[in-house]
């Protein structure tokens, strides 16, 4: 992300300008990650209304401590990582130590005729997974975050994270081929 | 990343199509609006460690005033090195309260008492005087903190409802300043001082941008907290009775940068350690803050501690039963020995309930773990026998 171009500015001075509580710049942001944060939202939560909740809380928590983000081009990640710690406390929250994801109505079948696996046989295999391991999974796979920016996120080296990654592939790999 | 194979393709593919159904759509302009009206961005001068207006004349009497102390500094300086008990005398760390007589600290308090929510975020420290844990947590809707601690005599919460709570405790931080015998907040921006006698948090000024609170030095009397926002660390102390700021004096350089530290008593440093991320790899690094001189180790990398999203910083405690610095990620219990500057694994998550919060037990020479993650329970973790001890809640699973 490193010198990456936002409206007209850096990432960097846009991340400064809303961390300094500039509206505008703030806008920016949101106008940029937001989509990629709901998607991860809704990854880690299985549940509209609960990302939408996740997602608020985070920009609220960016709102407020943007200014102590370490590296201002690494604001995609951190953002993630804001939204994935929101996801993961509203589902504790509502849920308590079992955390499930609606697997949907029985007789859903919006499947992409395109992709080899059925979306109710995915939300099976995600509501086993905790709303960490489903929001990695999201950020790997939809949002293309790079190794160095999954280990950003995650708090690790980049093959740590590539490790956890592997791990739970492994997992949805058994579950969703042999199961 | 390696080329992906067809099921990792599917997968992709399977993913996207769900995520379709994510709640995408917002009204930037607005949002932001709206936080700006609620929580506004006030701040723009600081405290009293801001620096005045000099005169020219005075900027050159303080230039020579300052070569002349390098001078005398260099010339008493005596290096960094470690040495297993430093000539330097640390003082004992602060009066230590003594359980009740007939008091059983083994014994497991209550399982249905009240006790705090930990979602992320919080912090404890042990008050030395008052023996007790004291504890920043959230309200369980997660949107403010609340004030409690924990008898480590009954192994007991108490919610303290002081008169005012802190208005905010987001990546907060906590230190407790023995010579003040109060608990030393951050919210990030403004200090505060928690009374535990008077049930009182007292607000104090503002710190200066990006400093987060370390540890408490006990030869000096002071907080020790830095700049975690810049790789050159910027060090400070914090003098809670004057509320006064003022800047260490680092003697070399490049400091690495960290995340969590503690005042390791055994050879007179403080310990700092980062990990892995950001563009980084982990580091350890100590200071020794009479002279302000880094060094670093020569150990075996440091274990890859992490706690997960968002960048929660692990728990680090000093253990004054084997004199070594702890750190906790939730995953594993590490100890990083200066003297002989060795890292040692004491546990991992997969045999025993490794806990994020941490706190050591001076009266008890042992480490307490507060419940953290999915309910896990409070516990007592004995860093000589290793074994762990359940202090509340529901039995180790």
């Amino acid at each position: 992300m490193n010198g990456q171009a936002m409206g007209g500015s850096t990432v960097a001075s846009t991340v400064a300008l809303a961390g300094a509580g500039d509206e505008a710049a703030f806008a920016r942001l949101v106008a940029t990650y937001h989509a990629d944060m709901a998607r991860v939202a809704f990854a880690a939560c299985g549940d509209r209304d609960l990302a939408e909740d996740a997602v608020q809380s985070a920009w609220l928590v960016a709102w407020r401590k943007l200014r102590s983000l370490r590296d201002p081009d690494s604001v995609r990640p951190w953002l993630l990582a804001v939204t994935a710690n929101e996801a993961r406390q509203l589902v504790r929250r509502r849920h308590g130590p079992v955390v499930e994801i609606d697997v949907g109505d029985p007789g859903d079948n919006r499947n992409d005729p395109s992709a080899g696996i059925e979306r109710l046989d995915l939300r099976r295999a995600l509501a086993h997974l905790s709303p960490d391991d489903r929001a990695l999974v999201a950020m790997h796979y939809v949002i293309a975050l790079s190794s160095d920016e999954l280990g950003a996120a995650v708090g690790t080296s980049p093959s740590a994270a590539r490790m956890r990654l592997s791990r739970i592939v492994d997992r949805l790999r058994k579950e969703l081929c042999d199961g | 990343m390696a080329e992906r194979d067809r099921f990792e393709l599917d997968l992709a593919a399977a993913l996207r199509a769900y995520l379709e159904e994510a709640p995408t759509e917002v009204r930037p302009t607005e949002l932001a609006r709206q936080f700006a009206t609620a929580y506004p961005h006030g701040r723009t001068t600081f405290g009293p460690w801001r620096l005045v207006a000099v005169p020219r004349r005075a900027w050159v009497l303080l230039l020579l005033a300052g070569l002349l102390a390098a001078l005398v500094g260099g010339t008493l300086f005596v290096g960094s090195q470690l040495q297993r008990r430093l000539p330097v005398v640390v003082p004992p760390i602060g009066q230590l309260y003594e359980c009740p007589p007939g008091s059983n600290p083994d014994k497991p308090g209550p399982a249905d008492q009240a006790r705090p929510a930990f979602f992320s975020g919080e912090r404890i420290v042990f008050d030395r005087r008052a023996g007790r844990v004291v504890a920043v947590t959230s309200t369980p809707d997660g949107l403010a903190p609340e004030t409690w601690t924990f008898d480590l005599c009954t192994n007991t919460w108490t919610q303290m409802h002081p008169d005012r709570e802190l208005p905010d405790f987001v990546m907060g931080q906590l230190v407790y300043d023995v010579h003040a015998d109060a608990t030393i907040a951050s919210d990030g921006t403004r200090m505060w001082a928690y009374d535990l006698d008077a049930n009182t948090w007292i607000q104090k000024g503002l710190a200066p941008p990006g400093v987060a609170l370390g540890a408490y030095d006990p030869v000096s009397g002071l907080v020790v907290a830095a700049n975690t926002l810049i790789d050159a660390i910027d060090l400070w102390t914090y003098d809670v009775e004057t509320d006064a700021w003022t800047q260490i004096r680092q003697a070399n350089g490049p400091p690495c940068a960290y995340w969590a530290s503690a005042y390791d008593a055994s050879v007179d440093r403080w310990v700092t350690y980062r990990g892995a991320g950001w563009g980084k790899e982990k580091a350890m690094c100590l200071i020794d803050l009479r002279t302000g001189a880094w060094s670093g180790t020569r150990a075996v990398t440091p274990p890859d501690l992490s706690t997960g999203f968002y960048l929660l910083v692990p728990s680090v405690v000093y253990d004054e039963a084997t004199e070594r610095t702890v750190f906790s990620d939730g995953r594993q219990l590490a100890a990083y020995d200066a003297t002989a500057d060795r890292w040692e694994i004491l546990a991992e998550a997969e045999a025993g309930p490794v806990p994020l919060l941490m706190a050591y037990d001076p009266l008890h020479r042992r480490l307490v773990g507060v419940g953290q993650d999915y309910g896990r329970p409070d516990v007592a973790f004995d860093p000589v026998t290793r074994q762990w001890m359940v202090l509340e809640g529901d039995p180790v699973p």
